[in-house]
């Protein structure tokens, strides 16, 4: 029978001054994923050894492979005058790219100015997929974890480590600001400096790094870089601005900056959320 | 430089298909020298930006994501090793032991 409203008793005696009662037990979850874990990897390692599976994934990948390089071989030859992807639009792209963005680097020009809201929606694609992963792998109060070897207090890697974070983010630094005028952009930049990030976490431990890098320096870095990107770039899109001109010239480093934090702190928090659960 | 590329290509095959003999941490190994592989081919298609990022990427960001992986369902143990002769312990004890300290 459910409980009506008029059967309610206000005064209900409720002991609000007790805390719940620890549970001494680990989480039932937690040990038979354990098992299940276990179990899984032996069966499939007993999977893996079998001859069989040997030898119908080699056939099966050497005629995957065998065709693969056949339909490549119907392909026109790398960088031929004749080839029917040298077009009108290629030499536009070639011969008045630098005058009309300002960038030496053609692919940097076609990227963030010719083919600039692609990249737009990349660093949108990144920014999501970071959101998915803390879904999944955010725990809410992490618990101990079971290494007890830290990697900051192995001399080592933390003397060499010591030496060269300066050196990666300088580098980092320089293909970044650099994305115009030498092969770089970015991307590359936005990568190094996310790994330079990861190698500060190992080891400094992990306490420095998450005062450096948390989850709400994460989502404000990320919504400003994107917001600023999306703010120059329809600036030059509805104005009609040449990127030679725009800002006077640095629209396209402001746009390297933005998709390089994006990307920097994507790849930070991908190795952060797999090791400690949370960003 | 026709033969350094037929050179790259074959050993990027045969890595490709050695994966099904070897175990799981030597196959991360193999992915990670597959991208350095790839690496250096951009650099001989002349296309640099993809030789940076792929070199960043594939043998830095994605091979410390994979060992994380492998520690996280515990497939990196050195006394599970068949073949050592100095491994006295049985598998039951050591899990045991590791169920131990998972249990706080």
């Amino acid at each position: 029978m459910s409980k009506k409203f008029k059967d309610y008793d206000p005064n209900l005696d409720l002991n609000l001054d007790e805390t719940p009662q620890k549970s001494k037990k680990v989480r039932l979850r937690d040990k038979t994923d354990y098992k299940k874990a276990k179990a899984n990897i032996e069966k499939n390692t007993v999977l893996a050894a079998s001859i069989m599976y040997k030898i119908f994934g080699v056939i099966g990948l050497a005629i995957f492979i065998g065709l693969l390089l056949y339909s490549i071989s119907f392909l026109p030859r790398f960088g031929g005058l004749d080839n029917p992807s040298v077009n009108e639009i290629v030499n536009e792209y070639i011969e008045n790219g630098y005058k009309n963005t300002g960038a030496e680097n053609v692919v940097t020009a076609l990227i963030l100015d010719y083919r600039g809201f692609d990249t737009l929606g990349e660093t949108f694609v990144l920014f999501t997929a970071v959101l998915a992963v803390l879904i999944l792998l955010k725990e809410i109060s992490p618990k101990k974890r079971i290494d007890t070897y830290k990697l900051q207090n192995d001399i080592i890697f933390s003397s060499i480590a010591k030496l060269i974070i300066p050196l990666i983010f300088l580098y980092a630094l320089y293909v970044l600001f650099n994305g115009e005028s030498s092969p770089g952009g970015g991307f590359s930049g936005g990568t190094i400096m996310g790994v330079g990030l990861m190698v500060y976490s190992m080891a400094f431990g992990e306490e420095k790094a998450h005062k450096l890098f948390n989850e709400t320096t994460f989502k404000v870095v990320t919504s400003v870089a994107l917001c600023c990107y999306v703010g120059v770039k329809c600036y030059a899109f509805f104005t009609q601005l040449k990127a030679a001109e725009a800002l006077g010239g640095y629209i396209m480093l402001i746009m390297d900056l933005c998709v390089g934090a994006v990307v920097a702190s994507t790849m930070y928090s991908f190795y952060s959320l797999f090791t400690k659960g949370e960003i | 430089m026709e033969a350094f590329r037929i050179v790259l290509l074959i050993l990027l095959v045969v890595l490709a298909l050695s994966v099904f003999f070897i175990k799981k941490l030597q196959a991360v190994i193999v992915f990670m020298s597959f991208s350095l592989i790839m690496a250096i081919l951009w650099v001989l298609l002349e296309a640099p930006d993809l030789a940076i990022t792929e070199a960043a990427v594939g043998a830095g960001g994605t091979t410390i994501l994979f060992f994380l992986t492998l520690k996280k369902i515990r497939d990196i143990d050195k006394e599970y090793d068949k073949n050592s002769k100095e491994n006295k312990i049985p598998k039951e004890e050591l899990d045991r032991e590791e169920e131990k300290n998972y249990d706080e």
